[in-house]
């Protein structure tokens, strides 16, 4: 699914220099649960958004599915993550103004269904997660569960490839935390996805098929990643 | 659709802000028009009064100012009947110069008018005391002379027959006139009735309605005027149409060069003569009440650009959402570019309504102002009057040199009149407004960097 060579990362802040990636080397495979581990800061989430397209790194290469996503255009990255690539995240960003199913709904547009085809999707996502008997309330409306549902609906309603979750049970307390991750793991088990996962959560990350730790911008894996404090895969 | 849905349930969501958007370009749009129609009525009423002054049609006039030492009886008072020339303010010119200036470059046509009036003045003593006459001066009323070919210039222009006929050109050289309403009513004269100018039976062949501020309450063939008051081949006015606007400069130095005495007079130096209610309606409108407009239009667009900019920065974690989900940046611009375009068009709708209410609300209210015209071609400012003394009877005659009506405030009826292209610029005004706020905060949701946008979720 994903080969990452030489990816690094820098940004420019306050007059420095500072590297959020520092050379990743990586391959992530096809249906493959990967989590990532490692403190705040060394760069988790910058590495889930240059596998979803939404940043382009420094150099390196990034290929998804033997396509380079940081030589695609904005469009085309835009197109990438419409059809293939679902995003979940730690605060859910639901949009407050809508009811669940019309926020499943938003991850559609870009598609150009059909109203028909559309609506039969939102409702085959929301039942895949138990969300449709509360597809028509606000978010404000919902539990914090029942928001972090409706945010996998909205990331698998497009039939994407991979999912790429930013601590998807961060803000959810330990019952509700084991009932997300129970779900994620049948749905990607059930529709053969590929989930890569930011988590803090050791609990979480042992659930997952391989584990990687993050430190000082570098992906660390097995001994190396032991030696680091992370788990060993 | 989804895309309707989203828009509906952001705006019922931002409600408040929305309304207050609308609101402000409500009134900014409602003061354009308001303030359009008032100009426009105050324009319209301006209109009317210079067309009873000027004539219909008639672009510009020609008088010559009287100089000391001029030739004519200007100033001589006779008792008896007569028709005078008196005016110490303009002089009589030949009538060949009608001829002359309808055949400049420029001019369309040209008409000669000679302004009279027609005096009873005693042998001795006064005239009899009246209510309308408590001093027992000397009687006048103005009557121009006209020329019957030339009904589309000078006071036949804006004459209406109302009963009998109007004057033709076989009429210029008879004794017929035509008279003003009013004064036929007052004086019981119908079509057919007799009047003496000069000691002279002239015919009434026609009643007439004239525009407010029209001077002659008699007008006559300019021939029969002429040979009436003894100023044969003289006038005093020339009135002149020209081919194009553009063309009344031109023609005003042409006329100048040729006859360096001309008092050259256009509607707009009227118009800037035109004082009273109306005076001070039409400088309102067009001065204050312009610039209020466009102060308060340009604060509502600033107004609805700031808060719209500040709700796109509130929705920072929305739009990056978006991004994050595959929408393109296009997708997400029209999205805000839509919102704020719904809100310029409640506010054009509502500002629509409400500035034609107040248009109309200023018509039922200003129904009658009034126009005070110091002066009309042909007919100039009162200086005061003339006292002789006649050595051999003693007699006194004071003669006031003003014509009745020349300086005087006239009724006008007043309305506020909301033209349609005023309405569609307004509205198109109100939704500029909310497409230029659309613009900037479409602006500024583009430039959002998804990641940028997602962490500043937090």
């Amino acid at each position: 699914m994903y080969e990452l060579t030489g990816v690094t990362r820098t940004y420019r802040k306050g007059g420095k220099t500072v590297a959020a990636l520092a050379g990743v080397d990586a391959v992530i495979a096809d249906r493959e649960w990967l989590a990532i581990q490692g403190p705040t800061g060394h760069g988790k989430t910058t590495l889930l958004q240059l596998l979803g397209g939404l940043d382009r790194p420094t150099s390196g290469t990034v290929l998804f599915d033997g396509k380079n996503l940081g030589e695609m255009t904005e469009s085309q990255a835009a197109r990438l993550r419409a059809t293939s690539i679902g995003f979940i995240f730690q605060t859910f960003n639901l949009i407050p103004t809508l009811p669940a199913a019309v926020n499943v709904e938003l991850a559609l547009a870009p598609l150009r269904l059909d109203a028909a085809e559309r609506r039969k999707r939102v409702a085959g996502a929301l039942d895949a997660v138990g969300l449709t008997d509360r597809a028509g309330h606000l978010p404000a409306e919902l539990s914090g569960g029942e928001q972090q549902r409706a945010g996998i609906a909205r990331a698998l309603v497009k039939e994407p490839a991979v999912l790429l979750a930013d601590e998807p049970t961060g803000n959810l307390d330990e019952d509700t935390r084991d009932e997300i991750i129970g779900l994620l793991a049948r749905l990607v088990r059930d529709r053969g996805l590929t989930l890569v996962m930011v988590t803090h959560d050791s609990t979480v990350a042992a659930r997952a098929q391989r584990v990687g730790q993050m430190r000082n911008g570098r992906l660390l894996f097995g001994e190396a990643a032991a030696g680091a404090g992370g788990q060993q895969p | 659709m989804l895309y309707l849905t989203y828009l509906r349930l952001e705006l019922s969501h931002r409600l408040r802000q929305a309304l207050f958007i609308a609101a402000g370009l409500a009134v900014g749009v409602a003061l354009v028009i308001t303030v359009s129609a008032v100009a426009a009525g105050a324009s319209k009423a301006q209109a009317s009064v210079l067309h009873g002054l000027y004539g219909i049609g008639t672009d510009m006039t020609i008088t010559r100012p009287y100089a000391p030492g001029d030739a004519g009886p200007g100033h001589e008072v006779h008792p008896g009947e007569h028709l005078d020339y008196l005016d110490t303010n303009q002089g009589l010119f030949s009538s060949s110069a009608v001829g002359s200036i309808a055949g400049l470059p420029g001019v369309r046509s040209a008409a000669g008018v000679l302004v009279l009036q027609q005096t009873w003045t005693p042998l001795h003593g006064h005239l009899a005391r009246t209510p309308s006459n408590p001093y027992g001066l000397p009687l006048s009323i103005p009557v121009d002379g006209v020329d019957p070919a030339a009904a589309q210039l000078g006071p036949l222009s804006g004459a209406r027959v109302s009963s009998g006929r109007g004057l033709t050109t076989a009429d210029a050289d008879s004794d017929v006139a035509l008279v003003d309403s009013g004064y036929a009513r007052t004086h019981h004269l119908h079509p057919g009735s007799v009047i003496t100018l000069a000691s002279h039976r002239v015919r009434v062949v026609g009643l007439v309605s004239q525009p407010p501020g029209t001077v002659p309450d008699i007008l006559i063939p300019i021939r029969v005027a002429q040979a009436l008051s003894h100023f044969a081949d003289e006038i005093t006015t020339v009135d002149v149409a020209v081919a194009n606007t553009a063309d009344l400069g031109p023609v005003t130095a042409r006329i100048k060069a040729r006859w360096p005495w001309a008092d050259v007079t256009t509607q707009a130096t009227l118009g800037s003569e035109i004082n009273g209610s109306l005076g001070e309606t039409a400088h309102l409108a067009q001065d204050l009440g312009r610039w209020l407009a466009i102060a308060v239009l340009a604060a509502a667009f600033l107004l609805a650009a700031l808060l719209t900019v500040t709700a796109v920065t509130r929705r920072v974690r929305e739009f990056g959402t978006l991004k994050a989900l595959g929408w393109p940046t296009s997708r997400i611009t029209a999205q805000v570019l839509s919102e704020s375009a719904v809100i310029g068009i409640a506010g054009a709708l509502a500002g629509t309504g409400l500035g034609c209410a107040a248009a109309a609300v200023i018509s039922g209210v200003a129904r009658n102002l009034t126009a005070t015209v110091a002066a009309a071609p042909g007919h100039p400012e009162p200086k005061g009057f003339i006292a002789r003394a006649d050595a051999r009877t003693g007699q006194h005659f004071y003669h006031p040199l003003a014509f009745p009506g020349t300086y005087n405030s006239l009724p006008v009826h007043f309305s506020a009149p909301v033209a349609l292209s005023v309405v569609a610029l307004a509205i198109g005004l109100g939704i500029a407004g909310g497409l230029l706020a659309g613009a900037l905060g479409s602006w500024r949701a583009a430039r959002l960097r998804p990641t940028a946008a997602l962490a500043h979720a937090g």
